[in-house]
């Protein structure tokens, strides 16, 4: 009996734990949210940060951003003009795809990309000098590590996502095209004429307002796990792995929540 | 010893981690314009002590003063002020290794912005200079031995002007030889600069080497403090024990400390 009770006692100390360290996480994570917004008045005079993570995050993830992107547009040409042959409607695939992109897959595939390639760089990069006592040694030079190290990862992520979406929107709307007129024989002026149609600048709107929101997720998560690694080199590999799938959490369930509230 | 009055007052301090305690009442003076060495094992809780005296741990209750004003918590704006009063010497370096050794010296001044370039230049190379490292700006960290990382580490500390040092084992790592070498620049800095130097070390050739005032921490209370002669001739058996191997070797009537 006495057992079983030091058991329950250990379930629920450990479960309060866990619970306690979920919501100091949350609370950290939305103050270096809030100081990282209010240090971007500084940002012309921390240029020379800011460039280089916008070209690595941006330039440097181009090409497989449009390997990417022109696969999912062949894809998902190829499974919606099949269905849509049935009904002899394949000359819709313009919008289907565009819109598709547009909405859903451009921003949460370049999201995807994004955590998987610059993400885990981040809070692998920022966990090693955390470990290496860099972080503290910024510190003790006055050096504000949101500052120098959280703002400038934190805008570039904020302004080169919403960039990078409207590249793989347009090159899996390109793709799409390809397949529409290899398979189903939908001539380009066709496809394009019917993207224009249906193409709303709501729908790509609203891409842009949930890529701005996954690069908020992004760049806060991957710095503040990178920020709180503490101990050896092993802690930086779980920091990362972690990083990278509270990401890709974080991604899918305010997805889901933001394209709610738009339908309601 | 300087007279100048106490840089750093620790009162009281105790710190916990999660159920850990580590520091259990730490009351500690450190006099301005002299070299205080911290010692003790591992795990004794001297590199935690030091990272309160910079600002870098919030004790959990006590306080630090910094020439008499409370160190502020670590969401005050009044904290980087305070921080530019130290400049601190991690164990490991803790050189940024995207960077060269003439960025990383002249990474805090670049940051504050107040400098020109060619300033920031000029105090830079003076400061590899006076570390034995002229002409060393271009190459990265990764380049350099254990020992010339720390003197790197040593010259970002001093480009800021700094007027109390912090160095967290400075000779852990190192040959006898550099060892000795960072030593005499520790005490140069002292003797020369008359800047306050806080050193947490377990080695005792470099405690009676370079300090004024050595401290003794023990399961995280401060168990013996004096100068270099009275701490060698304590009769409190933890100092005893501590420093028995260094006797051996010197003798026990204080060989070996600095005149």
């Amino acid at each position: 009996m006495k057992k079983k009770t030091k058991k329950v006692d250990r379930f629920f100390i450990l479960l309060g734990q866990k619970l306690l360290d979920f919501f100091q996480s949350v609370g950290e994570m939305l103050l270096l949210l809030v100081e990282a917004v209010l240090l971007c008045k500084v940002v012309f005079r921390n240029l020379d940060k800011v460039l280089p993570q916008m070209g690595k995050i941006g330039a440097d993830s181009l090409p497989i951003a449009s390997l990417t992107a022109i696969f999912v547009g062949f894809v998902l040409a190829l499974q919606t003009g099949v269905a849509l042959q049935q009904f002899g409607q394949e000359e819709d695939l313009g919008a289907i795809v565009s819109i598709g992109m547009a909405r859903e897959l451009g921003p949460v595939l370049t999201a995807i990309l994004v955590i998987g390639r610059i993400g885990a760089a981040i809070t692998a990069e920022i966990a090693t000098m955390s470990v290496s006592e860099e972080i503290d040694a910024l510190r003790t030079l006055s050096i504000n590590p949101v500052r120098y190290l959280v703002m400038p990862r934190f805008l570039a992520c904020i302004t080169m996502l919403p960039v990078l979406v409207i590249y793989v929107d347009f090159i899996g709307t390109l793709g799409g095209a390809a397949v529409a007129k290899a398979y189903f024989k939908v001539p380009f002026l066709a496809y394009f004429d019917n993207v224009a149609d249906y193409l709303t600048f709501e729908d790509m709107a609203k891409g842009l307002v949930k890529s701005v929101v996954f690069g908020v997720i992004i760049s806060i998560v991957s710095c503040h796990k990178g920020l709180t690694t503490t101990g050896g080199p092993g802690e930086v590999g779980l920091a990362t792995t972690n990083s990278v799938v509270l990401s890709f959490v974080s991604v899918y369930v305010f997805n889901y929540f933001v394209t709610r509230l738009w339908l309601e | 010893m300087g007279t100048n009055g106490i840089a750093i007052d620790v009162r009281q301090l105790h710190k916990w981690f999660r159920n850990n305690h580590v520091l259990r009442g730490v009351d500690l003076k450190i006099p301005a314009g002299t070299a205080t060495a911290i010692v003790g094992g591992s795990g004794a809780g001297k590199s935690v002590l030091l990272k309160h005296m910079v600002g870098l741990l919030s004790p959990d209750s006590g306080g630090v003063y910094i020439f008499n004003q409370e160190m502020p918590n670590k969401y005050s704006r009044r904290l980087e002020e305070v921080r530019r009063r130290f400049a601190m010497v991690f164990q490991g370096s803790a050189l940024l290794n995207s960077l060269n050794v003439g960025e990383n010296v002249g990474l805090g001044l670049v940051e504050q912005g107040r400098l020109s370039r060619e300033e920031i230049d000029r105090i830079v190379r003076e400061k590899l200079t006076l570390v034995g490292l002229k002409g060393k700006e271009l190459e990265l960290p990764g380049e350099l031995s254990g020992g010339m990382r720390k003197r790197v580490a040593i010259a970002r500390a001093l480009a800021m002007d700094p007027e109390i040092i912090l160095f967290d084992e400075p000779t852990t790592g190192l040959d006898p030889i550099m060892a000795q070498n960072i030593d005499s620049l520790i005490a140069d800095l002292r003797d020369r600069l008359k800047k306050t130097v806080v050193i947490v070390t377990h080695d005792m050739d470099s405690a009676f080497e370079i300090a004024d005032l050595i401290c003794m921490i023990y399961e995280g209370k401060i168990v013996e403090q004096g100068s270099p002669e009275a701490f060698c001739r304590s009769t409190n058996p933890i100092v005893e024990q501590f420093i028995s191997r260094f006797k051996r070797h010197n003798g026990d009537r204080g060989q070996g400390i600095r005149d």
